[in-house]
């Protein structure tokens, strides 16, 4: 059985990182070609930004995946509280919920309204956080209503920022 | 002297009622995200960007500049009570303080920050009126070669010289400028990036990627590793009184702290976290107990408090005197001020005098008030720290999601949102600072229009910014903080 090499391996998640910073600078880069040339004696125009950008980012990709496949990232934080929590494995499930809120929330905003969307999103992320107090689901819900159906009031009455109002009659 | 001239009709603007209510506000706030955890000023101001359509600029400026410095008092709560920093700039309070605070002098502890903050606050603002005006005297004379080039310096500061990774720093700092550069050029209309989607026409909005890496970004992390983090909040035991010692003990490392905060604010080496630092190792290295340090000496807990203060204050100088934003609230509060169509910097004082004194009119009234509301009211905010966590982060989601729709009714921009979420989340995993992402998007057009302003000036000749004496010393210096500790280390391994 061949074990891929340990360095790649334990810096999988890195190498990938620093190869989407590289495909990212040359997608800009290639972008940058389609833009209009500069006119003018100066030639200066929209493309001159993005051309220096693209090849700061192309660069910086280089050296990112230079570094992921010697040894890793240099230098990452140790202090106590970060290596703990990076040593802890993600919980994908609590990541799951929050995602499904945020989602939610953009899909009903507008059509079911910013209340009603705001206390599915804080039933959902609050869930995510587990524990016995993420599952309580209807005391979520009461608070939940309560701080986004005060805010939309706030914003709506108080300084006439409209917020979508969706379902609701007010 | 026309310095008092200008401050006394600032006063006589900022002490209104409807500014004064402001600045309350504003600092209030700034307490509030100061002490809990996962949100901070920079989150806070971006998701009250909305409400500059709807309320006047001196006001808006005012609350804005108040939750700056009132989350620097706010931070230090949560830091001594909780061991765990509000933000980066408390990370010394988090170690010193907490220590003081399980040998039952948490009172003390708080006094000492929250009575240094505001010395360092006022005193602070006293140099800022005064320093101000001779920043614009020499800014005013600055073309745009010397601005850009300024900018190239405070984007390599920023970057590469705070921080642990370089390389990670400036990967960070070219995202934002990638992202600064989407939507229309203002200059020629080419449309850029944005692939016949109306929204990205329009750019996008800094609260969408300042909520979404800040805020949406850190709830993802925090709730996916939980079980990691288990923190317990500390009973306030003590007097909140300081004794005559701690007195005796507090008031040098408090004006020493403010000594060093300023000028590194100011500078464009920004960051609250260094002067924090170097206050520490200075009061250890006067220090007649140094032993005591590490195990909740005063003296570790009063100067770095007053340092943090001190360098908000000296950003904010930088901001307005320069225009140059050197933390990532900072950034913020300049496209706050781009709401309006203002831009800080010398012409800012000349332009809009009444409006940026009674900003500098507001901060000596809001230390005041922070002095107050974080001495005999610490109570209030310790409640805060009692909020359960995942009560605490759905309630920050919601506030996120009315920020970014608010500033522009599209549901479009709730999916960037969490996409910029899961950017921010990636970048907390591989442990890459946000902060550079949020400056170079504000500062990358800036100083796009000064590079093309000062290469139209030259005919497309790079040279201009080495003709330029000035340009070319901060080109220089820029040049010598990225070759500088690089070739340092070589030369050291070299040595063995």
């Amino acid at each position: 059985m061949t074990n891929p090499s340990p360095v790649v391996a334990r810096h999988s998640g890195q190498i990938i990182l620093a190869l989407g910073v590289l495909i990212f600078g040359a997608a800009l880069a290639y972008a940058t070609t389609l833009l209009p040339e500069a006119t003018g004696y100066a030639k200066v125009g929209p493309r001159l930004m993005p051309t220096l950008v693209s090849i700061g980012i192309i660069l910086l990709g280089l050296l990112l995946i230079k570094e992921a496949l010697t040894g890793g990232f240099r230098d990452i934080d140790e202090t106590v509280h970060a290596a703990k929590e990076m040593g802890t494995p993600t919980d994908w499930r609590a990541f799951g919920w929050i995602s499904a809120g945020l989602i939610l929330d953009g899909l009903l905003i507008v059509t079911a309204g910013f209340v009603i969307a705001g206390t599915l999103l804080f039933v959902l992320a609050a869930r995510g956080f587990g524990g016995t107090g993420g599952r309580r689901y209807l005391k979520n819900g009461v608070i939940g209503l309560i701080i986004s159906a005060s805010t939309y009031a706030f914003f709506t009455y108080g300084l006439g920022l409209a917020l979508p109002r969706g379902v609701l009659p007010f | 002297m026309e310095v008092l001239n200008s401050l006394l009709q600032g006063f006589s603007l900022a002490l209104t009622m409807q500014n004064l209510l402001w600045c309350f506000i504003g600092v209030t706030l700034g307490t509030a995200v100061g002490v809990l955890p996962g949100v901070g000023p920079a989150v806070t101001v971006a998701l009250l960007l909305p409400v500059t359509s709807k309320i006047d600029p001196s006001g808006a400026l005012i609350m804005f500049a108040g939750i700056y410095y009132g989350a620097m008092y706010g931070g230090s709560t949560t830091s001594i009570l909780l061991n765990t920093p509000g933000e980066s700039a408390t990370i010394i309070t988090a170690m010193e303080g907490n220590k003081m605070a399980k040998k039952g002098r948490a009172g003390a502890a708080l006094a000492t920050s929250a009575i240094g903050s505001f010395v360092a606050g006022t005193l602070t603002v006293i140099a800022m009126t005064f320093v101000s005006p001779l920043v614009v005297d020499i800014a005013i004379r600055f073309g745009p070669p010397e601005y850009f080039s300024l900018m190239v310096l405070a984007f390599v500061t920023v970057s590469a010289v705070l921080g642990e990774s370089p390389l990670r720093g400036m990967t960070s700092l070219f995202i934002g400028l990638a992202i600064g550069l989407v939507g229309i050029d203002s200059q020629s209309g080419a449309a850029r990036f944005a692939f016949d989607v109306p929204q990205l026409l329009d750019g996008i909005e800094v609260v969408t990627v300042a909520v979404g890496l800040f805020a949406v970004g850190e709830t993802l992390w925090v709730a996916s590793k939980e079980r990691a983090t288990e923190e317990k909040v500390m009973q306030v035991t003590g007097s909140l009184w300081m004794t005559a010692d701690d007195w005796r003990r507090s008031w040098a490392p408090w004006l020493r702290g403010t000594a060093i905060g300023f000028p590194f604010g100011a500078l464009p080496a920004g960051g609250a976290e260094i002067p924090t630092f170097l206050s520490y190792a200075m009061e250890k290295r006067i220090s007649k107990k140094p032993q005591e340090f590490g195990h909740g000496a005063i003296e570790g807990v009063a100067g770095p408090e007053a340092a943090n203060n001190a360098s908000s204050t000296g950003t904010m100088t930088t901001l307005l005197a320069l225009g140059l934003p050197t933390s990532a609230t900072a950034a913020i509060l300049l496209a706050a001020f781009q709401q309006y169509g203002l831009q800080p910097g010398p012409l800012l004082f000349v332009n809009s005098a009444d409006l940026v004194w009674a900003l500098i009119a507001s901060m000596y009234i809001g230390n005041v008030m922070l002095l107050v509301l974080n001495l005999p009211l610490v109570g209030i905010w310790i409640k805060l720290l009692e909020i359960p966590r995942h009560l605490l982060y759905a309630g920050i989601l919601i506030f996120a999601t009315l920020g970014v729709y608010g500033m522009r009714q599209s549901a479009f921009d709730i999916f960037l949102l969490y996409a910029i979420g899961l950017l921010g989340f990636l970048m907390r995993r591989y442990d890459f600072p946000t902060a550079p992402v949020i400056i170079g998007m504000i500062l990358g057009p800036l100083a796009e229009a000064q590079l093309r302003r000062a290469l139209s000036i030259s005919q497309g000749d790079w040279m201009i910014f080495l003709q330029k004496p000035l340009s070319a010393t901060l080109l220089g210096i820029t040049a010598m903080l990225i070759i500088g500790p690089w070739a340092w280390k070589k030369w050291k391994a070299a040595q063995g």
